[in-house]
């Protein structure tokens, strides 16, 4: 196994993670008016993104020029990672609050309070609604990460394991914690991701327009370092002190 | 049927710019100018290697800058408005 494999198995694995703690707190609030209900949304939304999956994946790994794909994949990385870093720098400097999966939970269950009671306890529209929109929406990015990163290498089966491994330690452990979720350490996994999505992105879109990387595919290493290290200073910058952090709400 | 499918093309549409661009559209840019650089200097062996990576992180960098001065001058105003200044600016102005 090459150090790109074990590189694109944990970028998966770390974004797909991220995403999985965010659906899975919808799915929790939902879970408070109906858990039958909740859980039913939680599995349509599955299976829309798992057909989506069998149509596109095929085609793009079969029928799109490598080249092409490579291009279009690492710009699609980039436009994932670059907001992904923004954020993980904005957040880890402390001018945007961290992501409160509790507040979100609260939030989520005060708003679905406030709609009409389930007609019935085992039947409940809008908790469904909310756990197949949060799969759906937080899904969909997990989707086009495997797609991205696996078809590029051939490694689709390898990146949809690791989506799969994380899917099933997020959702073991959420069982088991149920709403201990804001413990995860999101804004660390989130910059590890951008990082890595970034320096894909930049290393796939060279590769496609057969831009000669000094060192081949070591340059994914460099590239790893390089966005490290811009990131530690920028944090740094940003946390200068004269600068008013956010508000506590 | 077609102003129902006309409703899902629109909304379609609206969810794949909001995947896409979202609400950071100088760095949509920026990921286009990546691949526009790379096809560029696609030839000129060294000059890749260090611009692209040099765009991407400047692109953040500068985003990054503008977001900690836009969400400073929110907090600066919510501070003004807490103490009842007359002259405390507005959020967004």
């Amino acid at each position: 196994v090459t150090a790109q494999a074990w590189l694109l198995a944990l970028t998966v694995f770390g974004a797909c993670a991220v995403e999985m703690v965010e659906a899975l707190t919808l799915i929790v609030a939902a879970s408070s008016r109906s858990r039958r209900s909740a859980i039913e949304g939680a599995l349509a939304a599955v299976a829309i993104l798992a057909v989506a999956v069998a149509a596109l994946g095929v085609s793009l790994v079969h029928y799109v020029p490598l080249d092409a794909l490579r291009v279009v994949v690492g710009a699609l990385l980039l436009t994932m990672g670059l907001p992904w870093l923004r954020k993980a720098w904005l957040r880890a400097s402390g001018h945007l609050p961290l992501h409160d999966e509790d507040a979100i939970y609260a939030r989520t269950v005060d708003q679905l309070a406030t709609g009409a009671s389930p007609a019935s306890p085992r039947r409940d529209t809008a908790g469904f609604l909310v756990a197949f929109k949060g799969v759906l929406l937080e899904g969909s990015e997990v989707v086009v990460i495997v797609f991205s990163l696996g078809a590029t290498q051939h490694r689709v089966l390898l990146a949809s394991a690791a989506a799969g491994a994380a899917a099933v330690l997020v959702f073991s452990v959420g069982a088991v914690v149920a709403r201990q979720l804001s413990s995860v350490p999101e804004n660390s996994i989130k910059l590890a991701v951008g990082v890595a999505l970034t320096s894909f992105g930049v290393f796939w879109i060279g590769e496609g327009a057969k831009v000669h990387w000094p060192g081949g595919d070591l340059f994914l290493l460099v590239l790893l370092g390089a966005f490290s290290a811009v990131s530690a200073a920028a944090i740094a910058w940003l946390r200068a002190p004269g600068d008013p952090e956010v508000a506590p709400t | 049927v077609s102003a129902t499918a006309l409703r899902w093309l629109r909304a379609s549409v609206h969810a794949v710019v909001d995947f896409l661009v979202g609400d950071t559209p100088g760095l949509f840019v920026v990921a286009l100018a990546v691949v526009a650089m790379a096809f560029a200097l696609a030839d000129v062996r060294v000059a890749a290697a260090i611009v692209l990576p040099v765009v991407a992180a400047g692109g953040v960098v500068l985003s990054a800058a503008r977001g900690r001065t836009q969400v400073s001058g929110a907090t600066r105003a919510r501070e003004g408005r807490r103490r009842g200044s007359p002259d405390a600016p507005r959020a967004g102005a």
